[in-house]
């Protein structure tokens, strides 16, 4: 059990996932570190609203930034996505329970459809002659 | 004398604003094309213009940058667009220049109408294409922006 004076760092990790423009960042970054223009605002009025959505994955750990130069460029932190990730395992034994239900049914399916004896029905041996 | 294009149809992948302003056509076609005016109203709330950054040259093959500058952090936006067709006052179109390393958005074409009603100015933005997040985030920064512009319309400081 998480202890409660444990630092609450998923909060800021799932409230930071919690947005399609945030989630396509993060997907740009696995390729290469960016710069604001390189994730996908080339015209500057959007960059304000990227700008902001980068500070929201930093502060949740998910992203730091670096200068190089003029340009500041944005890297994907792996470590608060794989505490997430290990959170979320913990439904991996309700996705198991349900795959051992999908067996069973399938069994019984399986059971009841097959034939009880073999009534092939093997295509004449005489052909018609096409005339 | 250049053909002003009828205004495309909307699509999914262009930002379509329509909006009109309380001032006379020749003054918003400047808010636009003055450097020391577009230094005043260009981005949304929570960034300035670097006055020096704003380069306009009203020509086709002409600049229209400049830098914006994030009030909280420094951090500046630039801007850069080299304009196709420019017909003053009534419409100017622009190609936002390749930043370096820039991504599949880097040919984004910007066409601003500017149509005559006396005392009141009606104005057509069409831009893109994007994808809808960046539509909607630029389309909030151009609403922004003009705002801006309605204030200083409203504060009789330009004519």
């Amino acid at each position: 059990m998480t202890s409660s004076t444990q630092v609450d760092t998923l909060s800021p990790v799932f409230s930071a996932l919690a947005d399609p423009t945030r989630r396509a960042i993060l997907m740009r970054l696995m390729q290469s570190d960016a710069t604001v223009a390189e994730l996908g605002a080339p015209f500057s009025m959007s960059q304000p609203a990227v700008s902001k959505h980068l500070r929201v994955l930093e502060g949740a750990g998910l992203i730091s930034r670096s200068k190089v130069a003029t340009a500041r460029y944005s890297h994907l932190e792996a470590e608060p996505m794989q505490q997430a990730n290990e959170w979320m395992q913990q439904y991996k034994r309700f996705w198991n329970a349900s795959f051992d239900r999908l067996d069973a049914a399938l069994a019984e399916f399986m059971a009841d459809t097959a034939p009880s004896t073999d009534t092939s029905t093997a295509p004449s041996e005489t052909k018609e002659n096409p005339s | 004398m250049t053909t002003i294009p009828a205004i495309p149809a909307v699509t999914d992948s262009h930002l379509f604003i329509t909006r009109a302003f309380d001032a006379p056509r020749e003054v918003v076609w400047k808010f636009f094309t003055q450097p020391e005016l577009l230094a005043r109203w260009f981005g949304p709330a929570e960034v300035h213009v670097d006055p020096a950054s704003v380069v306009v040259e009203l020509r086709v093959g002409g600049r229209w940058d400049l830098d914006m500058v994030d009030n909280a952090s420094g951090e500046r936006y630039p801007l850069r667009a080299t304009l196709t067709v420019v017909t003053p006052p009534e419409y100017f179109e622009g190609v936002t220049a390749a930043v370096e390393g820039s991504g599949p958005q880097a040919e984004l074409k910007l066409r601003v109408w500017f149509h005559d009603h006396g005392s009141k100015t009606r104005l057509t933005l069409h831009q893109g294409p994007f994808t809808p997040e960046f539509r909607d985030m630029t389309g909030a920064g151009w609403e922004a922006s003009f705002v801006k512009i309605d204030a200083l319309v409203a504060s009789g400081e330009v004519s």
